[in-house]
């Protein structure tokens, strides 16, 4: 119960710190503008090429993935310079927790981004989901980002130990995401290992399950892809919780941890 | 029992290229309960490698230290629950979040009971003076106030020991002496705490007693009234005057221990070695007409290295 206590008054942290980025208007002019435009380059390539499974298989990719960015790993190690660190490590709650509240602010934020995304690309592309389609989006959005959310902290952990290659890291995660994940590119076109690769990270299941899910698929292979994609986001969230607190420790041992 | 104890406490630091740097060589302390115990010395000297072995930030390499009986390394949670830390300067705060929200939070870490939270929370603002001011963003604060919240958030486990680590760097003075005012008022509550500072007046103000520290070793433990008599014991007088023979002629006055040229022009320093041969050399000074005539007293750091030190004072 405490952790949640802690991780609430973290994503309140995190909260103050997006407001210290965007206002309301600036991330509808700014950021969402940029992600539609982003997107809808993927989906037009899919349009002009004549291919309504390559367009839905685009549109539902990239809009999924659509906020995906830098700034929760980024948060991972803004502790570090605010001098808070040494006081989490201190506290007897686990810092994993009130660090990766506050970098969770972001992954709200990709789960807006992406449901707008869909959105807009519904109405300007006419198309029309089935209504458990529509009703699933959510949730699936979702657990795509909670997912990678885990995965960012597992990162974020790094970046946390190595401060200046937190804007590094977070690169490699949406670099490595976007480009194995299946979010443009089939996982098939990638050779075996790759693929094995591919699938211990997040996204990957999940998004086979949103795509059967909007291509009203067999439940049971819906199913078992958001099964694997729970059993993934589970194992990177308790990686994470370890990375958070082995490198703490280690700190202790190394003294790079400084109080001011 | 002591609130805090160290047993040849050493720490090691291993630089890049791969040699050792002691901070703390070999530290045996012991603090007792409700006492407020100064630990001073220069930068670099130690001070704040021990409270962060204290306060778990930091293992230690060798040798033992325990708060409240139980052991840093052994008993982390233990002593986490027991002790809280504040330091000096603008950073360990949320700065986006009000004062109320900071305490709220670290309530949370300390596992604060939600229902005693709120009690707590409105108790250690009205005590550190900011209940006025609770709902406005940290960020607006000035530096006191910056330091009186540090303060409270370091009280909100209801901490039986405090690592004050000096807390009042770059304050001014009135915002310094209100938080040293805070500082005493703790002792009335039973809480120990173990200061860092490099200030002989802070030191003066608020501990019982004060450790001496310097290149990690721990020199000696003395009253601060002690170390004020030792320092007025030292007083020192520049001079500039152009006759060549006088420094040879105050070199064999009694009570001065030393005639030095301090700079490449006619300044010269004279380290007396009592506090009573003052007055008979600024008389002499005056009847061999010089005219630009100040006293000082040593630093800090010149009393005990070179003061101390040499006395073989031990703790």
């Amino acid at each position: 119960m405490n952790a949640l206590r802690v991780f609430r008054y973290g994503l309140l942290v995190g909260a103050r710190d997006f407001l210290v980025f965007w206002t309301w208007k600036t991330w509808l002019g700014g950021w969402m503008l940029r992600i539609l435009t982003s997107v809808l380059v993927w989906v037009l390539v899919g349009r002009l090429l004549n291919s309504p499974s390559t367009l839905n298989y685009l549109l539902i990719g990239n809009a999924a993935t659509a906020g995906l960015g830098t700034w929760a790993v980024a948060a991972a190690a803004w502790d570090r310079y605010s001098g808070t660190y040494p006081l989490l490590v201190i506290a007897p709650a686990n810092l994993a927790w009130a660090i990766m509240g506050r970098m969770s602010i972001w992954m709200f934020g990709w789960i807006v981004s992406s449901l707008l995304t869909f959105a807009f690309l519904f109405a300007i592309f006419d198309l029309r989901p089935h209504w458990q389609a529509i009703a699933a989006l959510p949730a699936m959005v979702a657990l795509l980002s909670v997912s990678t959310f885990f995965f960012s902290a597992f990162l974020g952990s790094f970046a946390n130990l190595v401060p200046p290659l937190r804007n590094a890291i977070g690169w490699a995660l949406v670099f490595g995401l976007m480009t194995l994940t299946g979010v443009t590119v089939p996982i098939t076109f990638w050779s075996t290992g790759v693929q094995v690769i591919a699938s211990l990270l997040p996204v990957t299941h999940g998004l086979q399950a949103l795509r059967l899910i909007m291509s009203d698929g067999p439940s049971a292979q819906i199913w078992s892809a958001i099964g694997l994609e729970l059993l993934v986001a589970t194992s990177w969230l308790i990686l994470a919780v370890m990375s958070f607190n082995r490198f703490a420790e280690r700190g202790r041992a190394n003294g790079s941890i400084e109080l001011v | 029992m002591s609130a805090i104890k160290t047993s040849h406490l050493q720490r090691v630091y291993k630089t890049k290229n791969g040699s050792d740097i002691v901070a703390l060589d070999d530290v045996s302390l012991e603090v007792e309960q409700g006492e407020i115990r100064g630990l001073l010395g220069p930068n670099g000297a130690g001070k704040t490698t021990l409270a962060k072995i204290l306060s778990t930030v930091l293992l230690p390499t060798a040798g033992t230290a325990t708060v409240l009986g139980h052991d840093v390394v052994n008993e982390t949670n233990a002593v986490r629950r027991l002790i809280g830390i504040v330091f000096g300067g603008d950073r360990g705060l949320y700065t986006q979040l009000t004062a109320r929200e900071t305490l709220h939070y670290w309530a949370a870490l300390y596992d604060v009971p939600v229902r005693e939270t709120r009690r707590r929370v409105d108790a250690l603002l009205e005590r550190v003076g900011l209940s006025d001011r609770a709902d406005t963003r940290v960020e607006t604060y000035s530096r006191g106030m910056k330091q009186r919240l540090h303060l409270a958030r370091g009280l909100i486990s209801n901490a039986r020991v405090l690592f004050l680590d000096e807390p009042t760097i770059g304050m001014d003075p009135l915002a310094a002496r209100d938080f040293r005012s805070l500082v005493r008022d703790l002792r009335a509550s039973g809480c120990t705490i173990l200061l860092t500072t490099h200030d002989m007046a802070e030191a003066e103000a608020v501990c019982d007693r004060v450790a001496l520290i310097d290149h990690g070793k721990l020199i000696a433990v003395e009253t601060p009234a002690s170390l004020a008599r030792l320092i007025s014991e030292h007083e020192r007088i520049d001079f500039v005057h152009d006759n060549a023979t006088l420094p040879d002629t105050l070199r064999h006055m009694s009570g001065i221990a030393s005639v030095t040229k301090v700079a490449d022009g006619l300044g010269h320093r004279i380290e007396l070695t009592h506090g009573h041969a003052l007055q008979p050399v600024l008389e002499f000074l005056v009847a061999s007409g010089v005219r630009q005539i100040a006293t000082s007293r040593p630093s800090l750091e010149e009393v005990y290295v070179n003061v101390i030190g040499d006395r073989g004072l031990r703790v």
